[in-house]
């Protein structure tokens, strides 16, 4: 909402802030002023007064001439916008070039449809600014949703009243009427949905060009003026909130106008002459026989006040806001007045919206018809509110006076009866959104000032809870892999329908969006593996360097028809040349499986066996593993693998690309309740021997571990542990063999061990390996060279 | 004999001058003070002489052997100060290390934002993502068609579902499970149908918080957002509260902080406005107790809710919402040591 300074000083004449303490107050009562802006942002510069010396007829338009000073200006004009010859128009200058519609920014044209008359006290070549315009200001005020009636100059007085403790004076509402007869008639089909029409008749009108000072605030409020009858009907909406229209009385058929919900697939030609094609309830203002204005948004063209209107009907109205949202938003079409209908007009503001039209209308030469046609009653019941003045007190944790509370709520047109310390405030029809207690007070504070709120501390006995072991292993492990040298990324969680289909998993378990902005945003992701590559992508792209990524986010998908959303954590590792100080470190499928048992160790969580298997198809087929759940039948706690090289060529990525997701939930689960181990420091000395086995390249370390286990608790070895310490091959190895290297711990609880008991363990898992055929002892071996 | 010996004190001194090695000073060693040096056999002739003699030629003997012990230690102290002199340590060079990643800056800024909360003794929440239209809107006291809902144009799943909007839901699902009082924050991730520019993001985060006891008022919330805004962004910084609009809050009020640059005065980096806009709260609406089953005359609270990527970008000075989304390394690289 626009407004000037000069405009609240009409309706506020003793108004003493200067306009940027306007533009203060308006700010600390809740309007945020967004641009404060000067008369001369809006008109264009210079801005005089020229005289109209000739105007010719020139077919259907009127070429007239301008003079100023020693220079004269031709121009093409529409006939009902010619003054009359020798008075005194407007001329604006743009980069030199006259311009009769003085707004800013406006660009040259070749007919104008008026000359804008300026009054006759100013003389040629006169500065009109200075006369006429002076240095006023405008606000560019944003309005909430709750405050329609501040859409207004009318609202924003009122809420500097209360400020200033001024009064607050209204426009003049009063006009002549006289008894003319026009046999007009309105049916209300819709009352459901417009509770109030009014209609008056006025006639002897003569459309041409406003007078300057309507023109001039209409251009200070972003509207262009178009012609007296609009501009009335325009700035009386400005002026006070209520939308009105005027229709051409003589383009209304059957002299009858209809309310009424419109039929499926009518049509209506709307004053910008777009064709709308309206859905069934919408609602309309229809004559005998056609619809001739979408009501509550736009007018119809048909009966559009142009230059040969000679009578108008003039419509003021109380439309349903919701209806005139739908069929607004339905087609399209924001306009100043939905906008107004949308957050509620004043019901009873209505007729005194049309008087004031009247009043300017009967100004212009207009001739208004007595009485209203009326059509229902305003949509309002008083309504009090009792609110306890220790309310205010309270909830605002500040001393308002309760005069100042009082002197406040009046200001704004509440009226306040005081009954001791409790205040029956009834409210005015304007404010439909107080209604409870509470909503005083928030009147009180706004005026009164939050900045004289007393700041305190909620203070009363809660325990937090422990923080969350989810939240804080989340922590943990995010820590954990910062210092593993990846970097924690955030990305969108709408991701492309196409990157779902490229990992093979089934649409229809995928959540798509029913309204998506962009393809590119369409679908939820179901697994985080599209967000980890998009950034690897992207930092290919802009030749970045890095060891890999994570992040931890929900994935979504729907089962059994319900929703689903998980956490789960991400890691995608880039192997790509790197900084020669981070050569020695390797990055592959193991180093992958090494993290994986890093975050299961830090959850607690034990560790799930991980197998082969290919849950992404972007996977390759021999370095891809999912790990499963430690319960049986359970989902797997995650998958992972080496991203194919066509894929990552395909996608202009460079190295080599592993990929890890873990789901967080069920890691969390696992790890808690633990039973706590032995803390006690074992008492006596361990022993240590090392193996070394040779087998054919293609034998797992678990089958060798396997059988070391099982032979040292068939034999209830004390063995403690045992740990792989390195797996060899190549010379002096025989081709195609390899060898593993393991040091086995033992331990009793409860005495020292001999050696010569332990060597014949080792001697005992040494049998058990070599019986099975595929392991010999590397000091057995007769190697090549020996 | 003296002489022998004055002799022999002489060639060592001479030999001991000619030394550079560990491997010359051991071989002088062995030549003149270990048992195959001319020494026992000095002592073996002492026994041949005068007892007068004897005496004499002993003590120079004693001294002679102790003075060579003595000048060997020297010089072996002096070896071993030059060869720690070689084993200089070129301490310019980078140190053997591991290279260390680095949080992302919206978890780094919704991490502290939590981190003090919880030291203000608040809980913390999670809500789903994907909610229901009636814990998104109507409960939260916005209906259908109302124009508040033009601010959070919403994408729909279908069913009554949607991606939320904002964090707020968040405060019903917690008014439900929880029993006041309580001091509650839920920090989560919101979707909005905004195209994406410097600006806008479709998907962005909250931290929603929510205070729910007897006789709170709007002293507390103001107290305690100082506390938070202040811990945020430093102690310099002042806090002003002024008016707003919420369906879910009355009073509402939108919550600035003062501009970083300029303290309040007005500059180019807040936009000549000297404050920049961090929150909305408000006091809990009394429709909003009642939605959930709470009475609003014996139980008050208040809410507040905050978009992170607008702090992040105050706190860090980032000019574009997008650049938190694209994770360039470069990006992300500046944030290393922070969290």
């Amino acid at each position: 909402m626009r407004v000037s300074y000069r405009m609240l000083k009409r309706f506020l004449p003793e108004l003493s802030l200067r306009p940027e303490e306007v533009a203060e107050v308006f700010l600390n009562q809740g309007f945020v002023v967004e641009e404060v802006l000067s008369a001369r942002d809006l008109f264009c510069y210079p801005l005089l007064a020229g005289t109209l010396v000739e105007a010719h007829h020139e077919g259907l338009l009127t070429r007239c001439t301008v003079k100023l000073g020693e220079h004269t200006f031709q121009v093409l004009v529409h006939p009902s916008g010619v003054p009359e010859t020798g008075s005194r128009v407007l001329v604006g200058f743009e980069d030199h070039t006259p311009l009769f519609l003085p707004v800013r920014g406006e660009r040259a044209r070749e007919v104008f449809d008026f000359l804008l008359p300026l009054p006759p006290f100013l003389e040629e070549g006169d500065d009109v600014y200075e006369a006429l315009i002076g240095d006023d200001v405008v606000f560019e005020v944003e309005v909430t949703a709750n405050r329609g009636d501040c859409l207004s100059v009318l609202g924003l007085a009122r809420e500097l009243a209360a400020h200033c403790d001024i009064p607050l004076v209204l426009p003049r509402m009063h006009c002549a009427e006289k008894p003319i007869h026009h046999g007009f008639r309105l049916e209300n089909e819709a009352p459901h949905l417009c509770p109030l029409y009014t209609g008056r008749y006025v006639t002897a009108i003569t459309v041409q060009p406003s007078p300057f000072w309507i023109a001039k605030e209409l251009i200070l409020m972003g509207m262009r003026p178009i012609n007296n009858v609009v501009d009335i009907t325009n700035l009386v909406m400005l002026e006070m909130g209520q939308p009105l229209h005027a229709f051409d009385a003589a383009r209304i058929r059957g002299n009858l106008v209809r309310v009424r919900e419109a039929e499926e697939g009518e049509r209506l030609v709307t004053l910008d002459g777009e064709e709308r094609i309206l859905r069934k309830g919408m609602l309309l203002i229809a004559d005998a026989d056609r619809p001739i204005a979408l009501a509550g948004v736009m007018g119809g063209r048909d009966t559009e006040v142009g230059p040969k209107t000679r009578e108008i009907f003039l419509e003021a109205a109380f439309f349903d806001r919701v209806s005139v949202r739908r069929t607004a938003r339905a087609l399209g079409m924001r306009t100043e007045a939905s906008a107004r209908f949308e957050r509620g007009v004043d019901p009873l503001g209505v007729m005194q919206a049309a008087s004031r039209a009247l009043a300017l209308l009967e100004e212009m030469g207009g001739e208004v018809a007595s009485g209203w046609l009326v059509s229902g009653q305003p949509p309002f019941t008083a309504w009090e509110i009792s609110v306890p003045w220790e309310l205010v007190v309270q909830r605002l944790s500040c001393e308002v006076p309760q005069k100042e509370g009082i002197r406040i709520l009046e200001r704004l047109g509440f009226q306040v009866a005081q009954e001791g310390a409790t205040l029956r405030v009834r409210v005015p029809s304007w404010r439909p959104d107080v209604r409870e207690p509470i909503d005083v007070v928030e009147e009180v504070g706004r005026v009164y000032g939050y900045g004289k709120i007393l700041s305190s501390f909620p203070s009363f006995p809660f325990d937090p809870g422990n923080v969350p072991r989810e939240e804080s292993l989340e922590n943990r492990i995010r820590a954990h892999l910062v210092h593993r040298g990846l970097y924690e990324v955030v990305t969108l969680s709408l991701v492309e329908g196409e990157g779902v289909n490229m990992l093979g998993l089934e649409g229809e378990e995928c959540v798509t969006v029913l309204n998506p902005l962009s393809q590119e945003h369409a679908v939820l992701r179901p697994s985080l593996f599209f967000s980890l590559f998009e950034v690897v992508r992207t930092n290919a792209r802009r030749g970045r360097r890095s060891r890999g990524f994570f992040e931890v986010g929900k994935v979504f998908f729907r089962k059994e028809g319900n929703f689903r959303e998980e956490k789960h954590l991400g890691i995608i590792l880039w192997n790509v040349p790197q900084p020669a100080l981070w050569k020695e470190d390797p990055l592959d499928l193991l180093t992958l499986k090494g993290l994986l048992e890093e975050i299961e160790e830090l959850a607690g969580a034990g560790y799930g066996a991980v197998c082969p298997g290919r849950v992404f198809p972007v996977f390759e087929e021999d370095g891809a593993f999912v790990v499963s759940s430690p319960e049986e039948g359970a989902e797997p706690l995650g998958w992972g693998g080496k991203v194919l090289p066509d894929f990552l060529r395909r996608h202009d990525v460079e190295g080599e690309v592993y990929y890890l997701e873990i789901r967080l939930e069920d890691l969390v689960v696992w790890g808690q309740d633990r039973p706590t181990r032995d803390f006690a420091p074992p008492a006596f000395p361990a022993v240590s021997r090392d193996i070394s086995v040779v087998v054919d390249a293609s034998t797992p370390w678990a089958f060798v571990a396997s059988l070391v286990a099982e032979e040292a608790k068939r034999s209830c070895m004390a063995l403690e542990e045992f740990v792989l310490f390195d797996v060899f091959s190549g010379d002096p190895l025989p081709p195609g063999k390899k060898g593993f290297a393991f040091r086995l711990v033992f331990r009793a609880p409860d005495r020292t061990l001999e050696d010569e008991e332990v060597g014949r363990w080792v001697q005992k898992l040494k049998e058990s390996l070599k019986q099975t055929g595929r392991v010999v002892l590397r000091e057995e071996m007769i190697l090549s060279h020996e | 004999m003296i002489e022998e010996i004055e002799e022999y004190l002489r060639d060592f001194e001479g030999e001991l001058a000619q030394v550079l090695t560990r491997d010359d000073l051991n071989r002088v060693k062995g030549k003149y003070a270990g048992r195959k040096s001319r020494i026992p056999l000095f002592l073996e002739r002492l026994k041949t002489l005068p007892l007068e003699e004897r005496r004499v030629v002993g003590r120079r003997l004693n001294e002679v052997k102790v003075l060579i012990e003595e000048r060997l230690r020297e010089k072996e102290a002096e070896l071993s100060r030059k060869e720690r002199k070689r084993e200089f340590v070129d301490l310019s060079l980078p140190g053997r290390r591991h290279p260390l990643g680095a949080f992302h800056p919206l978890r780094l800024v919704m991490d502290e934002i939590v981190a003090i909360f919880r030291s203000l003794g608040f809980r913390v929440e999670e809500g789903p993502e994907v909610e229901t239209e009636f814990y998104n809107f109507e409960a939260l006291n916005i209906p259908a068609d109302h124009p508040a809902r033009d601010a959070q144009d919403s994408f729909y799943l279908g069913g009554g579902f949607l991606l939320r909007t904002h964090t707020s839901p968040a405060q019903i699902r917690v008014m439900k499970k929880l029993t006041p009082p309580f001091r509650v924050i839920v920090p989560g991730r919101c979707y909005r149908r905004d195209a994406f520019d410097a600006t806008h993001s479709p998907v962005f985060h909250q931290v929603e918080g929510l205070v729910v006891a007897p006789g709170i008022s709007m002293g507390d919330l103001k107290g305690t957002i100082e506390v938070f805004a202040r811990r945020l962004f430093g102690e310099k910084r002042k806090v002003r509260f002024r008016p707003s609009y919420f369906p879910f809050t009355e009073p509402s009020a939108e919550v600035d902080i003062s501009c970083g640059i300029c303290q309040g005065v007005g500059c180019r980096s807040c936009g000549g406005q000297g404050w920049l806009e961090i929150m909305g709260a408000g006091l809990v609406h009394p429709q909003v107790f009642r939605n959930v089953g709470y009475d609003p005359e014996k139980i008050q609270g208040f809410a507040f809710g905050m978009g992170v990527e607008r702090i992040a970008m105050l706190k860090f000075g980032i000019p574009d919402i997008r650049w938190f989304f694209e994770n360039d390394v470069a990006f992300l690289s500046a944030f290393k040591g922070l969290g």
